[in-house]
């Protein structure tokens, strides 16, 4: 066979003075980096870079280095442009990749400053006053009609109120992952963590393994393109359903599990053979227009008794139009994930040129909803690369009601973000369904650190609603007034509803 | 809120000046579930920050306090007499023993009506100016009467 021309992207250095020769770096590394006589001897091109053995080397002995051989210098012909087309020389292939778009695009949020307040209006300090940050998800009424209760007071007039709406305590949820793209003690660990902080996780488009069905009530349950484990009873369990037509990493096409993460619980829960790769359709076969998502919705609304049934879109150029459409559709909230949204596989051309940032869409969206006085009849659910509680305050700020993590979720999992997910061979533990591999991951620990992660952010939401002068997350939502931009053009200002630093 | 949602005066100001949610759960069911959809649904007119407010309008007075009472407020009561101001000590300079002095609570609207107006925004505000001010004049004898306090 003929050499290919891309070289290891990194070195594998050990330092074999202090290695213990133990073979635990054997053991860890899932991409069969290491072989052993009598000491490890690494294989630098298989190596992505997980910190798996960097980690659990008893010795502290092996540290990963880039790969720093010289190319020679060209703006235009990048040298991962030029690996690009080797490989795809090499194969004749989509160039697969996985987790979210890591092009140096502008990073909006990273250019948005939020406001406090000083001498005139009070901050108000979380540690001494309450700070809320519940939230409702799901369709508000147009108004709230009461009657006298007949005791001087008041109560609901029949049928009024908000209805089938999801309390969560913290505008923040698991974002859909998987079963399959990620393994069950993933979704346990999250499952669990959703329950305890009182949130919710989102199966992803492969149904609901009968291990989650106790967390039924902290699940929104996916139905996607490909429908895989779609039952009756699926959609009585959740808390929620989800139509799943589109996804930030990868706006207009279809999911691909591949066959070797098909094993026997997988094959169960999805309704698939074991070992067959399931492959969820661009479009749903059943939805080409408007009205077509509407008789879905009211389906799957009429299959639940009235659950709250949102919409999830990939951020496009036309986003808010589509907004308008689904909401008029009857979703009770729309799912906007931005183009550096998270997958466990993905061509990297699509991941990498399609879509538009999330700080744009929910932006848009807002606006439009409100210009249009449908903003009450769905929440927002903003993803696609929330990093940070500031993120999360950023996106509230926006227009967003709840903001959803996957990537972050992951990465208090242990992910390193090696970008590998679609190989099947994490060596965290995570996106694979080796069970050699995916016991590496005890739902209770993950669930501790996931739980840790969102009660973190949650205390530093309520330090910056705080520094805003205000104590409860709604007066924080679609509250444009307290961002600034920072080297924002005046267009990007104009659409995001943001005045630049200074005005 | 008043005039195109039709929110009772009580309820507007429960909009604006939110009970906590932690106050919520606590209360009876009914009460819980209409404060839930009032929060829900007017989440965005709530106020923040300090404030103490005093509206006046054909048919009463209303006086509000921010939801965590980061200002002061106090109201009094003598007969038909309502008076509230940021300190007592106000009320004392013009009234001076009053029969009911009280704090009223982060976000409890005191609601003075006089008896036998109702609201106006629903009547009199679309009364011609004539039809407004003779409402007006029929203020006093009425004062005489009662006042409702709603705290």
């Amino acid at each position: 066979m003929q050499q290919t021309y891309v070289q290891p992207e990194f070195r594998v250095k050990i330092d074999y003075d202090k290695c213990h020769k133990c073979g635990r770096c054997v053991q860890q590394c899932g991409w069969g980096v290491y072989d052993f006589n009598e000491r490890p001897l690494p294989h630098d091109e298989k190596c992505r870079a997980c910190h798996r053995c960097v980690t659990y080397c008893p010795a502290h002995c092996i540290t990963i280095e880039k790969n720093t051989l010289a190319f020679r210098d060209n703006d235009n012909w990048s040298a991962d442009a030029r690996k690009a087309v080797w490989r795809q020389a090499d194969t004749g292939g989509v160039l697969l990749t996985s987790m979210g778009n890591p092009r140096p695009y502008e990073r909006i949020f990273d250019k948005l400053v939020l406001d406090a307040c000083q001498v005139t209006n009070p901050s108000i300090d979380p540690l001494r006053e309450p700070m809320e940050l519940r939230t409702f998800l799901g369709r508000k009424p147009d108004s709230v009609a009461v009657e006298m209760d007949g005791k001087g007071g008041y109560r609901l007039a029949e049928g009024a109120g908000m209805k089938n709406n999801v309390e969560l305590a913290v505008p923040l949820i698991f974002g859909p992952m998987s079963y399959g793209s990620v393994s069950l003690n993933v979704h346990r660990s999250l499952a669990l963590a959703a329950e305890r902080l009182g949130i919710l996780m989102n199966t992803g488009e492969g149904g609901l393994h009968e291990d989650l069905y106790p967390y039924q009530d902290n699940v929104i349950v996916q139905v996607a393109s490909g429908r895989f484990g779609v039952t009756p009873e699926l959609l009585q369990r959740g808390a929620a359903i989800e139509i799943k037509i589109g996804q930030g990493a990868k706006p207009g096409i279809g999911g691909h599990l591949p066959g070797e993460k098909v094993d026997r619980e997988v094959s169960a829960t999805r309704m698939i053979p074991q070992g067959s790769d399931a492959i969820s359709p661009a479009p749903h076969h059943d939805i080409y227009s408007i009205e077509d998502l509407r008789q879905l919705i009211f389906a799957l609304k009429e299959a639940s008794g009235y659950k709250t049934v949102g919409v999830k879109i990939a951020a496009v150029h036309n986003v808010a139009a589509i907004a308008s459409g689904i909401v008029r559709a009857g979703a009770d909230y729309i799912y906007l994930d931005g183009f550096r949204g998270g997958t466990g596989a993905a061509p990297a051309v699509v991941r990498d040129h399609i879509g538009i940032p999330v700080e744009i869409a929910i932006a848009a969206v807002d606006q439009r909803l409100r210009d249009e006085g449908i903003r009450n009849q769905a929440s927002i659910i903003a993803a696609g690369s929330i990093r940070s509680s500031a993120d999360m305050a950023k996106a509230i700020a926006l227009g967003a009601d709840v903001v959803a993590i996957g990537t972050a979720a992951l990465l208090s999992l242990g992910c390193h973000l090696c970008q590998s997910c679609h190989t099947g061979n994490c060596s965290w533990g995570i996106t694979t369904q080796k069970p050699e591999l995916t016991r590496r991951i005890d739902p209770e620990w993950g669930a501790a650190r996931l739980t840790n992660l969102v009660n973190a952010w949650s205390h530093e939401l309520q330090e910056i609603l705080g520094a805003l002068g205000v104590n409860a997350v709604e007066s924080l939502r679609g509250s444009r007034e307290r961002l600034r931009a920072i080297g924002l053009g005046e267009q990007t200002c104009r659409i995001l509803g943001v005045k630049p630093a200074g005005m | 809120m008043l005039r195109r949602h039709k929110l009772p005066l009580e309820l507007a100001c429960k909009a604006l000046a939110a009970p906590l949610w932690s106050e919520i759960d606590r209360m009876p069911e009914q009460e819980a579930a209409l404060m839930r959809s009032v929060r829900a649904v007017y989440g965005p007119a709530m106020l923040n920050g300090p404030f103490a407010i005093v509206l006046g309008f054909n048919g009463g007075m209303v006086a509000l306090n921010d939801r965590i009472k980061l200002r002061p407020l106090v109201a009094a009561r003598s007969g038909s007499l309502v008076m509230v101001a940021s300190e007592e000590s106000a009320i004392r300079a013009v009234m001076p023993s009053p029969e009911h002095v009280w704090a009223p609570k982060a976000g409890e609207p005191v609601i003075a009506r006089v008896k036998g107006m109702d609201w106006p925004i629903h009547g009199d505000l679309h009364l011609g100016p004539a039809e407004v001010s003779c409402a007006v004049t029929g203020v006093e004898p009425a004062c005489e009467e009662a006042v409702e306090v709603a705290v």
